[in-house]
């Protein structure tokens, strides 16, 4: 799925599939937009209406796909980089989250846990909890690539302390911001009927794309993912690299953890980006990204993203509790990976060719 | 330097040098135990003191001491379990459910754990073993199914009513002489669960399985290098899956301990277990590059996070989040000690093929 | 060992290590190129003559040497890179080296006895533990791979798979990485400029590919191994070292690699040249340096360069 390449000889069209990555979030994206077609045509309607201020507002299923994917699609670019450079993914981002949610309000509501005006500017706040999910991402990082430890132990440690530390930083009060710009971040600029988020993970495609049209930022991590001791070899320093993807993934972190707090205006430090890891690496895993690192292919794990988005909305139309959307994303992660591995591909490739030798036979005799 | 030599050499080096680490690692992890006890004794007060103390410190972790048995074993063969929390929140949930609203029996809510647990050792193991995927993302992938399934099964937690249950939860074992007198001059009896015996028992068995038995060597081997382990004669995939088949099993006796000490069920049950699990056995001295590890060891790694927390809370810092922050810098000091302590081994594997390569040149 | 043998356990050992070999064995089994050369008795065979057998030359045919190479005047040239007391921390004895610009020099010794070892501190593969480096006279520091580098040096491993291929990118990447490297992180090529790059080193190189986007792991050994002589050659560098460059491909390309060091050393370009097959060194080197046991014990040149010196060297000059 990552190279689709290895099995040169299973015939151009298969290889041909395998080999175009953004195949694979595409087709899982029509299989989801047909099945609802069926089930429910009016999935698909887009509706202009007003919002209580009396701006004009998209509304419908597909408004809220591309609004509350968002933050998944930010964290989708960072946790490809991880997965590419460190062969493993991070499995604290939901917490790193917390934490930088929770200082943005620090800083916004200072002392006082319901100010009536902002104690600092919005951007101020933004930067200082950038710089704190950075900080964050960096820990993750010594540990994984100077001390060598497996990326996602080294994470579980923030897995399970980042809420408490979420809460400690706001002394376990939950502030709320009474300020209406900070709330444009999270849903709608006046006069602007898309969300907002929207905007913001174009914003952070656009960044990315051109860092990695101008740096040699994907070449090197693609290197150090393939082959370490190859890249060392040609003057690459690959534990620098591998902690760079972290302090990306963090900052990464920190603008989903912005959004996430500006839709509310507050936060709840057990439940802000529940389970959001889990999302994160079924996006890379689905935009046929391989979990063991090496290619990686940004675009297709955006597109993932909001296919896992498109997937959670089908589930909570059909009555789904949220927290019980893991176990059907479970299901679905561990289909990706048993469909690739090696293992299983091989045997799907001998099969295929079986198939294909006993036709030939037929068509033959 | 001699290819075949210095595999068979090194190897041999390393298991040496790795099980004098674990005790080292074990050691520490011991005296560390036994410094903290008497800190909490003269410095906190007589409550330390009290035989009941220590028995709590049991009784709570007994599940926890179960489960850290099960990671200890995937972990020797180099894997690793996250879904253990999430297992035993979905037992808890399963048997409450059996309990109380199909009014079922304790041994029908006893063979529904253990179901549970066979089930994600079954597929577990066969996914990382005969699969050949990563059994962080398998195990991932476990623990949000279990986690899911928990609020499926039942949404809202509540606590069980059925007669025979709470008699169980309730049993309690009193240990003779080793009561105290309370402030009304009333003799308490000591008293452990019977999670505490079952916890006992199988870290006895584990000990031995792991110490004495072939199978058990050959964890081991799977753990310390893949290729030997083969070249040993020893099935590498048979093994690694009956160590995964192992840990659901014990994951499953586990839930049940759990859910007869809390005797409720709910999906917010056992979080951050296996983030628990995996710190005792990397604290009692496992490794997480696999091929070293010690169930007694383990055992001391549940004892020394339980008193930390226990001497955290009464020094006054009780709020929720301490818990949680004092378990995480516990496990990173580990793991970094650990890392470091494998970059040294290298290093003294290095320069341990010098002498004999000097030696070589003077014949 | 020793201790086993006289409690009756049988031992075979396996080893290049001449001097283990006749300290403890009774029997030798001599393999060379996966077939069985023979199987002697210790007493009937004396150091030179297992040499010749494991490398696969009787010492009779040994006349037969070069020079179709034209000879190379060593001291004319200035020297391009020196080494006094070089060691790294795979145990290599510290050993003293130079090269001169245009020349061709190689380590040999048996596989193990530090030859790549030698070459990887020279290139700062692995860790360097003491020594003085100069290049081109400048003392200089070598402690990565990088620093070699940007010091005009090049390094093609001996272990492709492991060291040279980045198994997964295409061929076009592969072969542009180093100089990539080279030239900096924010200044990656235009993919008009990698391509033209690929293209130039496929003709040049003449490499088998389906097209500069396929996977380097999909080609073949030989081809790959052109690729990453390729990557080296487009740095440009003064001073290239090439370990084992021809093991494990096929004999059209092997001569192609050796024909190739001839032309780039004529052209001014310094190499070192390793290789488990003597006569491809004698082919291409103007001297030797000789190994044994990780230790520098011979320095071979001119009329010494003959199959029969090598390995009374290699042997310990023992007959």
């Amino acid at each position: 799925m990552s190279s689709g390449n290895n099995n040169a000889g299973t015939g151009s069209f298969l290889s041909g599939i395998l080999r175009n990555q953004i195949f694979i979030p595409i087709a899982a994206l029509l299989i989801l937009a047909v099945f609802n077609f069926i089930v429910d045509p009016s999935f698909f309607k887009i509706t202009l209406g007003h919002n209580s201020n009396g701006d004009p507002v998209l509304s419908g299923q597909l408004i809220s796909i591309i609004d509350y994917g968002s933050e998944l699609a930010i964290l989708a670019i960072g946790m490809t980089l991880v997965t590419a450079a460190s062969r493993g993914q991070d499995i604290s981002v939901g917490a790193v989250i917390a934490i930088s949610g929770s200082v943005v309000l620090r800083v916004l509501c200072g002392t006082n846990s319901r100010p009536d005006e902002l104690q600092a500017p919005i951007i101020v706040a933004f930067l200082i909890s950038c710089l704190v999910a950075m900080a964050f991402g960096a820990f993750n990082g010594a540990l994984v690539s100077i001390f060598k430890i497996q990326p996602m132990v080294a994470t579980l440690i923030l897995f399970t302390a980042g809420r408490s530390i979420a809460a400690w930083i706001n002394n376990n009060e939950l502030p709320v911001v009474n300020d209406e710009t900070f709330t444009y971040f999270g849903s709608y600029i006046p006069g602007i009927p898309i969300p907002t988020p929207f905007f913001i993970a174009i914003a952070c495609f656009i960044i990315t794309w051109l860092a990695l049209k101008f740096t040699n930022l994907g070449l090197y991590v693609q290197s150090v993912g393939i082959n370490e001791k190859t890249s060392r070899l040609n003057g690459l320093n690959p534990a620098l690299i591998k902690f760079v993807t972290y302090i990306i993934l963090g900052l990464c972190v920190a603008v989903a953890g912005f959004i996430k707090v500006s839709r509310l205006s507050t936060i709840n430090y057990s439940v802000v980006a529940k389970d959001i890891e889990m999302d994160a690496i079924l996006a890379v895993a689905l935009g046929g990204n391989s979990l063991s690192g090496g290619k990686f292919n940004i675009s297709a794990s955006i597109l993932g993203a909001y296919v896992i988005q498109f997937l959670t909305t089908t589930l909570y139309k059909f009555q789904v509790q949220s927290d019980a959307l893991p176990a059907y994303k479970a299901v679905v992660v561990i289909a990706l990976v048993i469909l690739s591995a090696p293992v299983v591909r091989e045997k799907i490739t001998a099969a295929f060719r079986k198939l294909r030798s006993s036709a030939n036979a037929e068509s033959q005799s | 330097m001699p290819q075949k030599l210095t595999t068979a050499g090194s190897s041999r080096r390393s298991l040496l040098g790795g099980i004098s680490d674990t005790n080292l690692l074990m050691s520490i992890t011991m005296i560390v135990f036994v410094l903290m006890y008497g800190f909490a004794v003269f410095g906190l007060g007589e409550g330390f003191l009290k035989a009941q103390t220590f028995f709590n410190m049991l009784n709570a972790n007994a599940a926890l001491i179960i489960l850290a048995c099960g990671m200890t074993l995937v972990m020797i063969t180099g894997g690793i379990d996250i879904s253990l929390g999430g297992m035993a929140a979905l037992i808890s949930m399963s048997s409450a459910v059996y309990l109380d609203m199909h009014s079922g029996s304790v041994v029908g809510a006893i063979m529904i754990s253990l179901g549970i647990g066979l089930a994600f050792g079954l597929i577990q193991g066969f996914l990382v073993a005969y699969l050949d995927i990563q059994p962080f993302i398998v195990t991932l992938a476990g623990m949000f199914f279990a986690r899911g399934m928990t609020t499926i099964v039942n949404t809202d937690p509540f606590n069980v009513q059925n007669e025979a249950f709470v008699k169980l939860k309730e049993t309690r074992i009193i240990i003779p002489g080793l009561g105290s007198v309370n402030r009304r001059g009333q003799y308490i009896d000591a008293y452990i669960e019977i999670g505490v015996v079952i916890a006992l028992v199988i870290v006895a068995a584990l000990f031995i399985f792991l110490k004495w038995t072939k199978t058990g060597r050959s964890f081991y081997a799977v753990g310390g290098n893949k290729q030997s382990a083969l070249m040993l004669g020893i099935n590498v995939k048979r093994t690694t899956f009956l160590a995964y088949l192992m840990c659901g099993i014990l994951g499953g006796i586990g839930g049940f301990v759990y859910f007869m000490h809390v005797g409720s069920g709910s999906a917010s049950h056992a979080s951050g277990a296996e983030m628990n699990a995996i710190a005792s056995s990397i604290i009692g001295g496992t490794m997480l590059t696999g091929g070293v590890g010690n169930i007694i060891g383990t055992l001391f790694g549940v004892l020394s996070l339980a008193l930390i927390q226990n001497i955290v809370s009464s020094v006054g810092l009780d709020q929720a989040w301490w818990t949680g922050i004092t378990n995480a810098s516990m496990l990173c000091i580990f793991l970094v000690v650990q890392s470091i302590i494998i970059a040294r081994r290298k290093k003294a594997n290095l320069s341990a093929a010098k002498p004999a390569d000097a030696k070589g040149v003077k014949t | 060992m020793r201790d086993l043998k006289s409690r009756g356990v049988g031992i075979i050992f396996v080893t290049h290590f001449l001097d283990q070999v006749y300290e403890v064995c009774d029997r030798i089994t001599v393999l060379r190129d996966g077939q069985l050369v023979g199987e002697y008795e210790i007493e009937s065979l004396p150091r030179v003559q297992l040499v010749s057998k494991m490398l696969g030359k009787e010492l009779d045919d040994m006349a037969d040497i070069k020079n179709d190479a034209p000879e190379f005047k060593a001291a004319d040239n200035e020297v391009v890179y020196e080494a006094e007391e070089l060691c790294s921390s795979e145990g290599i004895k510290p050993f003293d080296f130079s090269i001169r610009k245009g020349e061709v020099n190689g380590f040999t010794g048996l596989l193990g006895s530090g030859r790549s070892e030698c070459v990887r501190a020279i290139f700062g593969a692995d860790k360097v533990t003491g020594g003085t480096v100069k290049v081109e006279g400048r003392t200089v520091k070598i402690n990565k791979p990088i620093d070699a580098m940007k010091n005009g040096i090049a390094y093609l491993p001996e272990d492709r798979k492991r060291d040279g291929i980045i198994g997964d990118l295409s061929v076009r990447d592969n072969i542009i990485l180093a100089l990539q490297v080279k030239k900096g992180f924010f200044k990656p090529f235009s993919k008009a400029e990698a391509i033209k790059f690929a293209e130039e080193y496929i003709k040049l190189l003449d490499i088998k590919t389906a097209s500069v986007d396929t996977p380097i792991k999909s080609l073949s050994g030989g081809n790959q191994q052109k690729v990453i002589l390729g990557r080296w050659l487009l740095t440009h560098p003064k001073y290239l070292i090439l370990d084992e460059p021809t093991r494990g491909i096929d004999v059209g390309t092997k001569v192609d690699i050796q024909k190739l060091v001839l032309k780039l050393a004529s052209e001014g370009m310094s190499i070192t040249f390793i290789s488990s097959e003597t006569d491809e060194m004698l082919r291409t080197c103007s001297r030797l340096l000789v190994m044994r046991d990780r230790k520098l014990v011979g320095v071979l040149e001119g009329s010494e360069l003959t199959q029969n010196t090598i390995m009374n060297t290699i042997a310990g000059g023992e007959q």
